[in-house]
C-alpha cells in the first residue's frame, strides 16, 4: 500500500474517453470471440482468467481502494458457494436468485468481518481477517456436514431458464458476462463519489471527515459491498468446479488473489484484470516447460508443481521490490511512452 | 478430570513450539515492524532438515537444522527484506509469503516430497505423572527448551549490544542508526534468530508426528500466540503460546479435533477485539 | 589557521515534498571550533544537520549536488550508523533519547557500536551530570526536560567524538537549565578538543557559545562572521533572525 496510484481519470479529456470506448469495445469483441478462435484448453484457462478477476477486482478495491489488507476472500467465497448451494437445493432456485442470496450472505457476513478494521488497524486487522478467515471456514464445515455430507456440495450442470449451459464454452460466456458486470460496477464507484469516500478510508482523511464523509461508514460499506461480489462469484465458481467442498477453500487461496492484485497493480481495475491473467497463466506456463523438457532426468523440471511455488513466491518478491505499481505501472509507463513520442517530445 | 489434566499437559507442550514460533515473529516485529509470514515454512524447513539428518539422533540433528535455518534467516534478510524497511505493512507480509512459497518449493526440490521421522530427543518415549496421567517426553522438552529461549532471549535483549541496539531500534530506528546500529546487520541478527528458534520447533515438531514441508501450517497458531501474549513482549510469546495451546488442546479434548485450529483462531479474535496489546504488550496506537 | 574539520561545499538538498530545503549552502568547521548556524524557523537549519549525520534520507529529503567530508574523506552519502564511527554524533532535535528505556541503557547504545577496547565508563556521564546517575534505572521518558538533554548532551560525550552537532538544544528548556548544560557541554569539548556545531533558533544564546556562525535564510548563507562581528551588525541580519536589535537583545536576556 505504498504506491498510491491515483485512480480518478482525468476529467478534462474527451479523447482519452474516446479512447476508452474504443477499447472497451475491442474488449468486448475480443471477448466475444475468443472461445471460437481459440482451441477448448485455452478456454478453459480464460474461463479461470475471467473468473480469477471477477475475485479480485472487488478485493482489488477494498485492499488497493480503501486500504483494508484482507486475508478473508476464500471464506466469503465459501459463504457464497454454500449460500448458493442451500438455496439452489432446498428451493430449486435458479442460477441468478442463488447468486443474489449469495451476495446478500456476503454482504452481511463482509459486514461483520468488516466490524473489527474501526477499532484496529495494520497488522492487527490483518490478522483478525485471519481468524475470520477460520472461523468461517471452520463453520462452513460444520454446515457441509450438516446439509450435503462429508464430501460437499455437488452441484449439478448449470441450467438457466431451461437452457443448458453447462458446456465449456458456455460457461465461459456466463462466466465472462459476470466478470465484465463486476467491472462495470467498480469502474462505476470509482469514477463516483464513492471512490474519493473509499481514497478518504485508506488516508484516514480527518479533512475527508469534516467534508461530511463518514469513514466509519464508508468503510463498513466497501466490506460489505465486495464480500457480496466476492461471494457471488463463488456460487458460479462452484458451479464451474461441478463442487464446493472446504478443503478448498484454503488461506492459499485467499492468497492467491491477494497476489494477482499486487502483480497487477494495487488500486486500479486494469491492474486487477492483468494480475488475474498473469496468475492464472503462471502454472500453465510451468506445466508447459515441465511437459516439454521435463522428462526422466530433467532436473527440478522433474518437480512441477515445487518448482510453480518457487516461481510464484519469486514472482510476488520480484514485485514488491522492483515494481510495486504492478504490470499495470509498466502499460501505464508504455503509453506515455507512446503518447510523448506522438507529441514529438 | 485425567483428560483434563492430560490436555493441560500436552497443551502446554504444543503451546511452547508455537511460543517457540512466535518468539521469533515478535523479534522481527518488534524491531523491523515487519510482520513475518514465513515463520511456518522456516519451521516446516527445520524439520525436513533435521529428520533429514535423523541418523546423528536427535540433537545433533536439530543443532545443525537450527544452525541451516538461522542461516536461511539472515539471507532472506540480506537479500529480500532489508529493502524493505519502513516500506509499510502490505509489501512485508507479501515478501513473506513470497518466501513462503520459494522455501516449501525448494525443500520438496532438495529433499524430496517424502515425509520422514526423527527420533525422540531423549530415551523414554513418555513420562508418567500422578493422577493417571502422562506426557509425551518429546513435549515435555518442548517445554523446557522454549522456556529456556525465552529467558535466554530476553538476557540477550537486556545485556548485548546488538539486543540494545534492536530494542533502540524497535521504537526509534532513526536514533539508533544516529548511535552506531547499522540496520543491515542487526536486523540480519533478528532474523538469524527467528529461523534457529522456528527451525528447534520444527525439530521437536517432526519428532513428534513427521517432518514434511506440509506443517507449515501448524505455525499459524503462532500468530494468535503473538497478539495473546502482546506483539513486543517476549516473555508474552511464550505464555500467549501456552494459553493458546492449552486452548487447543481442551478445545479437542470436549469440543473433537476438528475444533483444536478454530478454538485458537477464536482466542485470536477475541483478543484483537477487547485487548489488541496482549497481555504483556504495551498498549500503543493500534487503533485507526 | 585551525585545522579543518567537517567541511559542506555547495549543498543542495530537496524533501520527496518538493520543499527545497537547501540551496548551494557551504559550511566549514575547524577540528574543536564551535560553530552556529542560526536562522529563523524553516531557513533550513534542521535539513543541514541532518545531511551531515546521514539521516536525509530518514526524512525523505535527497541529497541533490554538493559534498560533505570529513578531514578531506567524503561522506555526502554515507548512512548515519557510519557517521559515528567517523566521529560525528548528534543531539538530536527532541533530544532523541529513547524513552522506554533506562537512563543506563540510553547511555550503553552509545558504547554498543563501539570496539569494547575504546569503551568509556558509562560512570562519566555520571560524573558530568550527577542527577543521571540517581535516576539511571528510571525510564528516560520519566526525567524532565532539562534531564533529558542531559542524557542527550552525555551521551553524544561518552562517544568521543571530534564533532558534536547539536540541533535546538535549547528548545523548550528554561535558560538556566541551558546555560548550566552549556557550561557543562563547553568545558568537556574544550578539554577534549571536540568542535560543535550549533545549530539555534535562540541566536543571542547561541552567539555567545560559539566562536563564529553562519546566518542561514531560506535554505541560503545570507552572512557569517565571528560572533562579534554579527552582533554588531547591521539591521540585514537581525532581520534575518526575527531579532529587532541584536546588540540590545543581547541585554535583555
Amino acid at each position: 500500500m505504498t504506491q498510491s496510484t491515483s485512480l480518478a481519470p482525468p476529467l478534462a479529456r474527451p479523447r482519452a474517453a474516446g479512447r476508452r470506448t474504443v477499447l472497451a469495445a475491442l474488449a468486448v469483441a475480443i471477448i466475444a470471440v475468443l472461445p471460437l478462435v481459440v482451441s477448448p484448453y485455452w478456454t478453459t484457462v480464460a474461463t479461470n482468467a475471467a473468473l480469477a478477476f471477477a475475485i479480485a477486482a472487488p478485493l482489488n478495491l477494498l485492499t488497493g481502494n480503501a486500504g483494508q489488507f484482507s486475508l478473508g476472500n476464500a471464506a466469503f467465497l465459501v459463504v457464497g458457494a454454500y449460500t448458493g448451494a442451500y438455496v439452489t437445493f432446498t428451493f430449486d432456485l435458479e442460477l441468478p436468485i442463488a447468486m443474489l442470496a449469495a451476495a446478500a450472505a456476503g454482504a452481511l457476513v463482509g459486514l461483520i468481518v468488516g466490524l473489527p478494521s474501526l477499532r484496529l488497524r495494520g497488522a492487527y486487522l490483518l490478522m483478525s481477517t485471519l481468524a475470520a478467515h477460520y472461523i468461517l471456514v471452520f463453520a462452513a464445515l460444520k454446515f457441509q456436514t450438516s446439509q450435503f455430507g462429508a464430501a460437499g456440495a455437488i452441484f449439478p450442470p448449470l441450467r438457466i431458464a431451461g437452457v443448458d449451459l453447462s458446456g465449456e464454452r458456455s460457461m465461459y460466456f456466463v462466466i465472462a458476462v459476470f466478470a465484465a458486470l463486476i467491472g462495470l460496477i467498480i469502474a462505476n464507484i470509482m469514477r463516483s463519489g464513492h471512490g474519493r469516500a473509499l481514497e478518504a478510508v485508506k488516508a484516514r482523511d480527518v479533512a475527508a471527515a469534516a467534508c461530511g464523509i463518514s469513514v466509519a461508514r464508508a468503510k463498513l460499506w466497501v466490506w460489505s459491498l465486495t464480500s457480496a461480489m466476492i461471494a457471488a462469484a463463488g456460487v458460479l465458481q462452484a458451479y464451474y468446479l461441478g463442487s464446493a467442498s472446504v478443503e478448498y477453500y484454503t488461506l492459499n487461496l485467499a492468497i492467491t488473489y491477494v497476489a494477482m492484485i499486487l502483480v497487477g497493480g494495487l488500486g486500479s481495475l486494469g491492474g486487477s484484470l492483468l494480475g488475474a491473467c498473469f496468475v492464472t497463466l503462471v502454472p500453465v506456463g510451468v506445466n508447459h516447460l515441465s511437459d516439454a523438457y521435463g522428462g526422466e532426468g530433467g532436473g527440478i523440471l522433474a518437480y512441477p508443481h515445487e518448482l510453480q511455488t518457487v516461481i510464484y513466491g519469486l514472482i510476488i518478491i520480484a514485485f514488491v521490490l522492483l515494481k510495486p505499481d504492478g504490470l499495470i505501472g509498466l502499460v501505464r509507463s508504455a503509453t506515455d511512452r507512446v503518447v510523448r513520442v506522438r507529441q514529438g517530445r | 478430570m485425567t483428560d483434563f489434566l492430560n490436555a493441560l499437559l500436552s497443551g502446554a507442550g504444543f503451546g511452547a513450539l508455537y511460543g517457540l514460533v512466535a518468539l521469533g515473529l515478535v523479534v522481527i516485529f518488534k524491531s523491523t515492524g515487519i510482520l513475518n509470514f514465513s515463520g511456518g515454512a522456516l519451521m516446516a524447513v527445520g524439520g525436513v532438515v533435521a529428520a533429514g539428518l535423523g541418523a546423528q539422533g536427535f540433537w545433533i540433528a536439530a543443532g545443525i537444522a537450527v544452525v541451516a535455518v538461522a542461516g536461511v534467516g539472515a539471507v532472506a534478510n540480506l537479500t529480500v527484506m532489508r529493502p524493505l524497511l519502513g516500506r509499510g505493512l502490505f509489501p512485508g507480509v507479501m515478501v513473506t509469503i513470497g518466501l513462503t512459497s520459494v522455501i516449501e518449493g525448494s525443500s520438496g526440490i532438495l529433499f524430496g516430497r517424502q515425509p520422514r521421522f526423527l527420533a525422540d530427543p531423549i530415551g523414554v518415549p513418555t513420562f508418567q505423572l500422578p493422577f493417571g496421567t502422562s506426557m509425551s517426553s518429546t513435549l515435555a522438552v518442548a517445554f523446557g527448551l522454549s522456556a529456556a529461549a525465552t529467558a535466554l532471549l530476553a538476557v540477550a535483549f537486556r545485556r548485548t549490544s546488538v539486543g540494545l541496539q534492536l530494542r533502540a531500534a524497535a521504537v526509534r530506528p532513526e536514533v539508533a542508526a544516529m548511535f552506531g546500529a547499522n540496520p543491515g546487520r542487526i536486523f540480519t541478527y533478528a532474523w538469524a534468530v527467528a529461523g534457529g528458534l522456528a527451525a528447534l520447533a520444527g525439530a521437536l515438531l517432526a519428532s513428534l508426528t513427521v517432518a514434511d514441508i506440509s506443517i507449515a501450517a501448524f505455525a499459524l497458531r503462532a500468530f494468535a500466540a503473538m497478539i495473546v501474549g502482546g506483539v513486543d513482549s517476549l516473555g508474552g510469546a511464550f505464555l500467549g503460546g501456552i494459553l493458546v495451546g492449552v486452548t487447543e488442546l481442551l478445545a479437542g479434548t470436549y469440543l473433537g479435533d476438528d475444533f483444536r485450529l478454530p478454538s485458537t483462531m477464536v482466542v485470536l479474535m477475541v483478543f484483537l477485539m477487547v485487548r489488541p496489546q496482549g497481555l504483556f504488550g504495551t498498549p500503543e496506537v493500534v487503533r485507526p | 589557521m585551525r585545522q579543518q574539520f567537517l567541511s559542506v561545499r555547495d549543498l543542495d538538498v530537496a524533501y520527496a515534498s518538493g520543499a527545497h530545503a537547501l540551496r548551494g549552502v557551504s559550511i566549514e568547521v575547524g577540528a574543536g571550533e564551535r560553530v552556529g548556524i542560526v536562522g529563523a524557523n524553516g531557513a533550513g537549519k534542521t535539513t543541514v544537520a541532518r545531511a551531515v549525520t546521514g539521516l536525509s534520507s530518514a526524512f525523505r529529503a535527497t541529497v541533490r549536488h554538493g559534498r560533505i567530508s570529513l578531514a578531506g574523506k567524503d561522506m555526502t552519502r554515507w548512512p548515519a550508523w557510519r557517521v559515528l564511527g567517523a566521529g560525528v554524533v548528534t543531539i538530536p532535535e527532541g533530544r532523541g533519547v529513547i524513552s522506554n528505556m533506562t537512563v543506563e541503557d540510553n547511555l550503553r547504545l552509545v558504547l554498543a557500536a563501539m570496539p569494547r577496547s575504546r569503551r568509556p565508563a558509562v560512570a562519566e556521564a555520571y560524573a558530568m551530570y550527577p542527577v543521571l546517575g540517581e535516576r539511571r534505572r528510571s525510564m528516560a521518558g520519566l526525567l524532565s526536560g532539562g534531564e533529558q538533554q542531559m542524557l542527550a548532551v552525555a551521551r553524544a560525550l561518552l562517544a568521543r567524538p571530534r564533532l558534536i552537532v547539536a540541533d535546538e538544544l535549547s528548545l523548550g528548556l528554561a535558560p538556566r537549565i541551558v546555560t548550566e548544560i552549556l557550561d557543562g557541554l563547553a568545558a568537556r569539548a574544550a578539554d577534549e578538543g571536540t568542535a560543535v556545531l550549533m545549530i539555534e533558533q535562540a541566536v543571542v544564546m547561541s552567539l555567545r557559545f560559539v566562536d563564529r556562525a553562519y546566518v542561514l535564510d531560506q535554505g541560503t548563507v545570507v552572512a557569517q562572521g565571528t560572533s562579534d562581528e554579527l552582533r554588531q551588525a547591521g539591521d540585514t541580519t537581525a532581520r534575518y533572525l526575527g531579532v529587532a536589535d541584536l546588540s540590545r537583545s543581547e541585554e535583555l536576556l
